[in-house]
């Protein structure tokens, strides 16, 4: 039971993170990072 | 030979000239912002220009002119006149140093701020983004090429106590409008105020790399000369007066070697010696350009003191922003009217166009100034110094061999060498998974950490050798000068499809990834040809696809592995270059392009630049597998794991998953082209990373997310049956796929980048286009292969 509620937890914060992701891009606000490492200044893709 | 009817000159045109001929410009015709490029490169009046040789194609050819190795296509060189190199020539400028000294009153403490600002400015490969990285420890890229900075770069570094800002800017011939980076050095220098210029000079072609000099000795910001490569220019035996030299120029001048970091502290030092003296009334130098623009230089100072010199002469020149700023004032009229007086005055009396006629001037000066302070080595030949390579790299018959054979050793040195690693690391996942296994009790979570996490994340890491020795590989080559070469090469091919050879260098990165790629096509003038080149890179198999294929080609093809897998390579190229053609005839038909590119001398690649390019490439590559790869690894494996129905086998339960629901959703699509729905939901899922495609089948095939070598997800492709009974996966099955994933739509991070690159109508082309041309093109090889199987 425990590790079913630590499975979905974790699946949630990954679905989390996408909508977030999905969210910053959309409004043009994401982090300038465009390579999709995430880094706030991401030296390969930072305009 | 082309004749043009001259009373005075036997005036032809360059492009008729034989290779060998050494010969003399006259004048350079037509008008617009190529001939004004031709014309800051050295094609002015009087200058010599030598024909080295045409591309292995024929077409374009290489010139020298000044220092430096440029290409140019035939139809390009056709607008350049020339006579015999001793014939004389009328109005041509004097080489006289012909300084004036200006006294400049320091209007503002910049000390005051807490932070100064030094912005970078040269020509472009003069070692700008090196001197950078040495001063501020960064880590950009560099190469030995122009273009590789394409924006700004701020880094910091203390002096004396005194915080300064340090900005990398984009490399340019001079600070008109030609290119964007040039608008935007321009721009970032009028509106940023940065306190004091580094510039720096390549001491190998000091005559071109000063002309940019002059335009930033007229804006009247500080000024420090960094003097480039000087461990190079003491070898050549050539001699400099650099003390003369900073007083005819009115800048301090110091001599470095950016990349061993020679005589850098120094020159830090120097730029805060201006800053400091920028306080205080200073004199500064400025070009003189003779009494007739000096004249109208003063009369425009008269009714616009606010503006500097550099704007003033835009304003004669006839500049657009410069004569923005002009209507701002309430006498634009009045400026406009002397401009416009004194411009004709000007051109009447020197007989050439304003443009020329001040571009001109200014090599006049820079030859002047030069003429006093450098004596050259007579016993050595400089011309042939860092090009003797060429004699067989650019040769006529072995130009193109030794570029497949170039290309053709790094792809496969990627395949081989990274080989070893590769098994390391995979034993290593293997044997963690294991362990995590073992110690755990069976459950949901378990299931997620072995099946979902630690296999999904380490099928992808298993390719990390292979990148680091891919861009090991290309860092080396674009060190040593050889992209540059590779574009002069195959410039022909790329004009035939519409484009420019500059563009090979973004499609190369593209073997790489799409998205530095998107990145590069930056460094192209023309907007169209950076849409064509943006839309077509996704074409050029990225290495994200490449566990796809190994997996894929090991388990199907026997024999001719290698060839199998080049082949999809080609398709790629040809199907770029059809989507070249097809864009240039229709949507975005435009004329030919014209591009002047600098043949770069070539130079030893450093152990530091390699290591930090490599370096660069894998923690992208190690950060994109702890965030994108992670999280759809934990999404795909939940959608192919959830609802738990209980009694049901592995294959059923899968079947009813999410994941099984929408791939049954989207199978009628992917039938035509041999797909099952497995197949179809793994490119879906394929669309966060392309690396995902494994993953997915690892995960809908074996109940574990399994690598490219994994038997077990191997042996299930080649045996697992339909409900028929009959085989769902064989060699064309496996070929169709790959071609699917080769050429379908590229991965979100590659959307994105084209979507600010292009904008989001181009993206939205994108997703379409390349969709229906990995459907088609999987659908015919299918169906017309099954025709005969």
């Amino acid at each position: 039971m425990i590790q079913t509620l630590i499975a979905l937890f974790i699946v949630a914060l990954a679905l989390c993170w996408v909508l977030v992701r999905v969210v910053k891009t959309m409004r043009g606000k994401d982090t300038g990072c465009n390579c999709g490492c995430g880094s706030k200044d991401c030296k390969a893709c930072k305009h | 030979m082309k004749e043009n009817n001259d009373n005075t000159h036997s005036v032809r045109l360059l492009d008729a000239a034989p290779v060998g001929a050494v010969v003399k410009v006259a004048r350079v015709r037509g008008s617009g912002a190529f001939r004004q490029r031709l014309l800051e490169m050295g094609f002015v009046r009087g200058a010599v220009v030598t024909v080295i040789k045409n591309a292995p194609l024929q077409d374009p050819v290489e010139y020298r002119i000044l220092a430096s190795h440029i290409s140019l296509r035939h139809s390009e060189a056709a607008q350049v006149e020339v006579v015999d190199v001793d014939e004389e020539l009328k109005n041509v400028a004097e080489d006289v140093y012909n300084g004036t000294t200006q006294t400049v009153v320091g209007e503002q403490d910049p000390m005051a701020d807490n932070v100064l600002r030094v912005a970078l400015v040269g020509n472009p490969n003069c070692g700008k983004t090196s001197l950078f990285n040495f001063v501020t420890g960064a880590r950009e890229k560099v190469g030995n090429y122009g273009g590789v900075t394409v924006d700004s770069k701020e880094g910091y570094f203390t002096i004396d106590g005194k915080r300064i800002e340090l900005v990398d800017l984009p490399g340019t011939y001079s600070l008109t409008e030609y290119t964007p980076e040039e608008m935007y050095v321009r721009t970032y220098l009028r509106d940023k105020h940065p306190d004091a210029i580094l510039n720096i000079v390549d001491a190998g072609n000091m005559e071109r790399n000063l002309y940019l000099t002059t335009q930033i000795m007229d804006m009247n910001i500080p000024l420090v000369i960094a003097l480039n490569m000087w461990d190079e220019f003491e070898a050549s035996g050539d001699k400099l007066d650099i003390e003369a030299m900073s007083r005819l120029l009115g800048a301090e001048i110091v001599p470095v070697t950016a990349r061993d970091g020679k005589g850098i502290p120094t020159v830090l030092k120097a730029c805060l010696n201006a800053i400091e003296q920028s306080e205080h009334e200073s004199t500064h130098k400025n070009v003189n350009y003779g009494l007739m623009v000096e004249n109208t230089i003063a009369q425009l100072e008269a009714l616009r003191p606010d503006l500097n010199r550099y704007t003033l002469l835009k304003v004669v020149e006839n500049d657009r922003h410069a004569l923005e700023l002009i209507d701002q004032a309430d006498n634009a009229r009045e400026v406009r009217e002397v401009a416009d007086r004194e411009r004709r005055k000007i051109e009447r009396e020197f007989n050439d166009d304003i443009v020329s006629v001040i571009t001109d001037l200014k090599y006049g000066f820079v030859r002047g100034a030069l003429a006093e302070v450098h004596t050259p080595n007579p016993n050595r030949d400089k011309t042939k110094m860092g090009y003797a390579q060429d004699a067989v790299l650019t040769n006529r018959w072995l130009g193109l061999p030794v570029l497949f054979l170039l290309m053709w050793l790094v792809f496969q040195s990627t395949f081989t060498l990274g080989a070893y690693p590769q098994q390391w690391i995979e034993s290593g996942v293997e044997w963690f998974g294991q362990w995590v296994a073992s110690i755990m009790p069976n459950g949901v979570l378990r299931d997620l950490l072995v099946d979902g996490i630690i296999a999904g994340v380490g099928g992808v890491l298993v390719f990390l050798p292979n990148i680091l020795i891919l861009f090991f590989f290309i860092s080396l080559l674009e060190d040593s000068g050889y992209m540059a070469r590779a574009a002069f090469i195959v410039d022909r091919i790329m004009h035939r499809v519409g484009l420019h050879g500059k563009s090979f260098i973004p499609y190369l990165i593209g073997f790489g990834c799409g998205v530095p790629a998107i990145m590069a096509t930056r460094t192209l003038e023309n907007r169209r040809d950076r849409i064509i080149t943006i839309l077509t890179v996704p074409f050029m198999s990225c290495s994200a696809r490449l566990p796809a294929y190994l997996l894929l080609v090991s388990a199907f093809f026997a024999a001719n592995q290698g060839l199998v897998l080049m082949s999809l390579y080609v398709v790629g190229i040809v199907m770029a270059a059809f989507t070249a053609i097809l864009l240039s005839k229709t949507v975005l038909k435009h004329d030919h392009t014209q591009f002047v590119m600098e043949l770069p001398p070539y130079r030893t690649p450093t152990a530091r630049n390699a290591a930090i390019h490599m370096w660069s490439k894998g923690s992208q590559y190690l950060r994109k597998m702890g965030t994108v790869i992670l999280v759809a690894s934990i999404i795909v494996w939940a959608l192919g794991y959830f609802p738990r129905h209980e009694g049901q086998t592995q294959q059923e339960q899968v079947e009813n998953s999410y994941m099984g629901r929408m791939g049954k959703a989207i199978e009628p699509a992917v039938k035509p082209l041999g797909f099952n729905w497995q197949m179809g939901v793994s490119v879906l899922t394929g669309a966060a990373a392309k690396e995902i495609v494994v993953s997915t089948m690892g995960v809908l095939y074996t109940g574990e997310t399994a690598d490219e070598e994994s038997t077990s997800l191997k042996q299930k492709l080649q045996t697992v049956t339909d409900e028929q009974g009959q085989h769902v996966f064989n060699p064309i099955v496996a070929y169709s796929f790959m071609l699917f994933i080769l050429l379908y739509f590229p991965c979100i991070a590659a959307l994105t980048a084209i979507k600010r690159e292009a904008g989001t109508k181009w993206m939205i082309f994108e997703i379409f286009y390349t969709t229906a041309v990995a459907w088609l093109v999987s659908f015919v090889f299918y169906q017309t292969a099954m025709l005969f199987h």
